[in-house]
């Protein structure tokens, strides 16, 4: 008999998701998803913005990784701006 | 929908005070993510050694962090972090709101919804086919099993249910959160002074 196992939500990780096992006739797995239920769109709602609020706005990406958000938006920003940042000297 | 009164009104100061009137059990306390990025979370660990102090005087029943899948009945607090942007943040939230004696609002997103807004100007149509098909490097298709619709708006906890706590802040201060919690596990309903986090 087919069956579907259902796993939601998943829990102690960040985000949301959820996973679905799908068996066959034999009880064996013919498919497993997973699927991320949140969705806010920073791919669209960006564009267009002041590029000096993208390393602030990325880091609300992820409350617990903002540090590689805003790392990644601030190159990004430099690009933009055409800088080279030079590398730190000693102390 | 009828709202309940919001803020620290009359109304919600018994209702915090008879939710902490059975001396035996402890408070029980549930923290939710809706549509937010966990860094209210976050902001609550950063209490560090004032979390031990509190798990002696709470039971967390439900919580990202726990296993529990479905929300319990008769749960005293909730600390609820996120904006309502989907189909099943709503229905979460009305359960939760059902089930619950003190709602708390924890954080910008559940407060005003804050970046999880900066979609509304914007379709959910567009915003898909922008995400899932203009920018898909592999198997372009907009996802529609299993994942829940989206609300044509991100919207704050109190468009639709009553909140009986605001916790402003992007994240809200480790601080404030403490405080907030320390007062409604004595029965009373705290003051937020500082509307910025």
């Amino acid at each position: 008999m087919q069956k579907d196992i259902v796993i939601a939500p998943v829990t102690r990780i960040e985000g949301h998701a959820k996973i679905t096992i799908h068996l066959d006739n034999e009880g064996h797995v013919e498919d497993a998803r997973l699927h991320l239920t949140q969705f806010r769109g920073f791919e669209k709602f960006c564009e267009g913005r002041p590029f000096y609020e993208l390393p602030f706005i990325m880091q609300r990406i992820c409350g617990i990784c903002p540090v590689s958000h805003a790392t990644a938006s601030s190159k990004a920003c430099d690009a933009i701006l055409s800088v080279k940042i030079p590398e730190t000297g000693p102390c | 929908m009828a709202k309940r009164q919001t803020g620290s009104s009359q109304a919600g100061k018994s209702q915090a005070k008879k939710a902490m009137e059975k001396p035996a059990e402890k408070p029980k306390v549930a923290t939710v993510w809706l549509d937010g990025c966990s860094g209210c979370h976050m902001s609550l660990f950063d209490m560090d050694e004032r979390l031990l102090e509190l798990a002696e005087k709470m039971d967390v029943v439900y919580s990202p962090l726990v296993d529990t899948k479905e929300y319990p009945q008769d749960v005293d607090v909730a600390l609820v972090e996120g904006a309502v942007g989907s189909e099943e943040d709503r229905r979460r939230l009305l359960t939760i709101r059902e089930r619950t004696k003190t709602l708390v609002s924890l954080g910008d997103c559940a407060v005003t919804s804050n970046i999880v807004a900066y979609r509304n100007p914007h379709k959910v149509v567009d915003l898909l086919n922008e995400v899932f098909l203009e920018n898909a490097s592999i198997g372009s298709k907009i996802p529609k099993e299993s994942v829940p619709a989206l609300l044509p708006y991100a919207v704050p906890l109190h468009e639709v249910v009553g909140v009986d706590v605001f916790i402003p802040g992007c994240p809200p201060s480790a601080d404030l959160i403490h405080e907030v919690i320390s007062e409604l596990l004595e029965g009373r309903m705290p003051e937020i002074r500082n509307r910025f986090g």
